[in-house]
């Protein structure tokens, strides 16, 4: 596949604070990528320079094979934006506001009138046509903001942390439709700081941290560097002393935490972790009321890799 | 033509404020041109007079017709006649003594009491009359002249009568200036009002971004912005044509209308410049009221769209130079008087004119200015 975007050495930095630093990475056609960190890493500040909305120190930034620049009209019609506020007009309904922006980019009225109800479509906001902005609830408010962005069917899509303070119907219904939108053909640059999202999503994930790139591959490439094989969860009474000692002499073991309800324990790779713990527990004679396992996440690689997780 | 469409919409739904914006104006500035359309008409103001007469005279029944004709005579009971003078019922009360016209015609010298209400034009108008009488009386009053004769000399230099004629009335535009002057106000707060409310959507930052990132240069987007503004501009310009015309029919359609129309013109170019600034600029609506209002009620003022320049002091004057305001009211002033159309009489109006518009160009300039900084700044 195609690299329809390349970012090279990219550097911006305000006043003192260095918002990217020395970052380079591809986008190939038709691949969803995840810019992942938390909010202040950099996520924002790269798009914004990718799009030339923001000047930036140094680097080179390549979007089909074409310099990107404020001049580059041929590259921006195969554009669309979802910025992470809401951009429309309060005194349009929703589907004058997703024409207008669709009419930045498709002059034939006809062909227009089309995209726009597909796009309306798409995030299901047939019902609300008619409706301005103020009287949107913030999840449908948010669809509004994609449909404007995508209503004229570009080929590349910047989606600038479309879910934010979305409910989680409203979140399904946008993380569909940009799966229908790549499923279309579309190269989608996804950024957002909820891990789940990216994992569901998309194909390559970037991790960044203070504007630097601290990770990237695939969800199962990531959580391949952590050196975590699962987190253990156990809801049980009256854990002795002993009984917490013994546990964190038992191989493999990374961490083990009581609370004087629940047994958080979690293990380093290796074998035969659960079954081994499960043998303790019974030789012990301990009774559990619930017992979860699972596997290291996303937020687990950012913790390892900054010693903070991706919410702070 | 997609902005352009959009601004349209964008109108639409602000039709309600913007006729209600337009019905003020108009009640307005029928208020004012109404109510000074009655200064160039001279009606002489009739004094309120109550007469204590002990006498019946030819010469006193003259005298006594002349003061009717030029004053209301107020009958009043003689013992209420202090209370009427303190309640300003009358403004003067004259007292004819018994034998008044026989001392008279023997130059005895008699004399007329009066009563007046002090330090007022009314009571003194009143006064004025019965000097000229006495004063012509007295004039005549010589050789022994008989009574009749002399009434017949009063009566005649009497009837000599002055006409008040206002000199500018020769084009019937003296009053049209009000409207114009008062139009300061008027068209700056309409046109400021509309082109801001609807710029401020368009210059909202997320507006902005999302279209700064579509293949239209923002050239030509603010291109057709100012295209749009413009419309509204002369769509404003218009109305106030209209209106003249309402007011003064046919007479707008004279060289002193024509030239009010056209400096009219000049000014609203000036306030589309100013609109644009503000609504380029700044995206809080309550933000850009509050500046409209200081704009054109602080303009209005100090320039001379409420109060005429000439009565406004120097000092206030001096500061409205700097305001494109003042050349346009003193240009409607200028225009006005104007009698002859020669060169130099035109010379002054078209410099004031030229003024108006350096400074629509000034606001034009800053406002690019401030763009291309704030687009470096990106």
């Amino acid at each position: 596949m195609n690299n329809i975007i390349e970012v090279k050495k990219l550097n911006k930095k305000y006043k003192n604070l260095q918002a990217v630093k020395d970052l380079s990475f591809t986008v190939k056609e038709k691949e969803i990528l995840g810019l992942l960190g938390p909010n202040g890493s950099g996520k924002t500040t790269t798009i914004n320079c990718i799009l030339s909305l923001l000047n930036f120190d140094s680097g080179e930034i390549k979007i089909l094979g074409e310099k990107m620049t404020p001049e580059a009209y041929d590259i921006k019609r195969q554009i669309g934006v979802v910025f992470q506020d809401v951009a429309v007009f309060d005194e349009l309904t929703v589907y004058e506001n997703i024409n207008y922006f669709c009419g930045l980019y498709i002059k034939d009225k006809e062909e227009r009138r089309k995209y726009v109800e597909e796009a309306i479509d798409l995030v299901r906001l047939n019902e609300f046509k008619d409706f301005p902005p103020k009287k949107l609830s913030g999840g449908l408010l948010r669809r509004l903001n994609i449909a404007c962005g995508i209503a004229h069917k570009p080929k590349i899509i910047f989606l600038d942390e479309p879910t934010v303070a979305v409910d989680p119907q409203s979140r399904n219904n946008i993380l569909e439709g940009i799966k229908k939108l790549n499923q279309d053909g579309a190269t989608i640059i996804y950024t957002t700081h909820y891990m789940e999202e990216v994992e569901i999503l998309c194909d390559r994930i970037i991790i960044l941290d203070k504007g630097e790139i601290i990770a990237s591959g695939t969800a199962k490439e990531l959580k391949e560097l952590t050196n975590i094989e699962e987190k253990v969860t156990v809801e049980v009474d009256d854990l002795s002393i002993d009984i917490i000692n013994e546990l964190n002499k038992f191989k493999n073991i990374d961490e083990v935490i009581y609370d004087g309800h629940i047994l958080y324990i979690t293990f380093k790779k290796g074998k035969d972790n659960l079954l081994n713990l499960i043998e303790f527990m019974k030789d012990n004679k301990i009774k559990y009321n619930k017992f979860f396992s699972e596997l290291p996440t996303l937020n687990d690689v950012f913790l390892e890799l900054t010693g903070k997780e991706l919410r702070d | 033509m997609i902005v352009f469409s959009t601004f349209l919409k964008i109108i639409k739904k602000y039709y309600g404020l913007i006729l209600l914006y337009l019905v003020i104006f108009t009640i307005f500035s029928v208020i004012f041109a109404s109510t000074n359309k009655q200064n160039n008409v001279f009606t002489a103001k009739k004094p309120n007079i109550a007469i204590v007469n002990m006498e019946d005279s030819p010469l006193m029944k003259s005298f006594l017709t002349y003061i009717k004709k030029n004053s209301n005579i107020v009958e009043i009971a003689k013992e209420d006649l202090k209370d009427a003078l303190f309640n300003r019922k009358v403004d003067l009360i004259l007292n004819i003594p018994d034998n008044f016209s026989n001392d008279f015609l023997n130059n005895k010298n008699p004399e007329i009491k009066f009563e007046r209400v002090p330090d007022s034009y009314s009571s003194t108008y009143a006064l004025m009359y019965l000097n000229r009488y006495l004063n012509l009386a007295n004039l005549y009053n010589i050789n022994n002249i008989s009574e009749e004769k002399l009434i017949g000399y009063i009566e005649k230099d009497l009837k000599e009568e002055s006409e008040v004629v206002f000199i500018q009335k020769a084009e019937n535009n003296y009053t049209a200036n009000y409207l114009y002057n008062f139009s300061n106000y008027s068209v700056m707060a309409m046109t400021i009002m509309i082109l801001s409310l609807v710029m401020s959507s368009f210059k909202k930052e997320v507006i902005k971004k999302r279209n700064m990132i579509s293949p239209i240069s923002y050239k030509k987007q603010n291109r057709q912005l100012f295209v749009f503004n413009l419309i509204i501009t002369l769509a404003v310009w218009l109305i106030f044509i209209i209106m003249g015309i309402f007011f003064f029919k046919t007479a707008m359609f004279n060289r002193q209308g024509l030239l009010l129309i056209l400096n009219l013109l000049v000014f609203c170019l000036t306030v589309l410049s100013i609109g644009f600034l503000i609504g380029n600029h700044i995206q809080n609506k309550e933000v850009m009221g509050a500046i409209n209002n200081v704009i054109t009620l602080g303009t209005s003022f100090i320039c001379g769209a409420f109060v005429p320049q000439e009565i406004l002091g120097e000092s206030v004057l001096r500061i409205a130079k700097i305001f494109p305001s003042y050349w346009f009211i003193k240009n409607n002033d200028l225009i006005v008087i104007l009698t002859n159309y020669n060169i130099d009489n035109l010379k002054p109006i078209i410099i004031n004119m030229g003024i108006v518009l350096l400074f629509g160009l000034l606001f034009y300039i800053i406002n690019l200015i401030i763009l291309r900084l704030k687009l470096k700044a990106k």
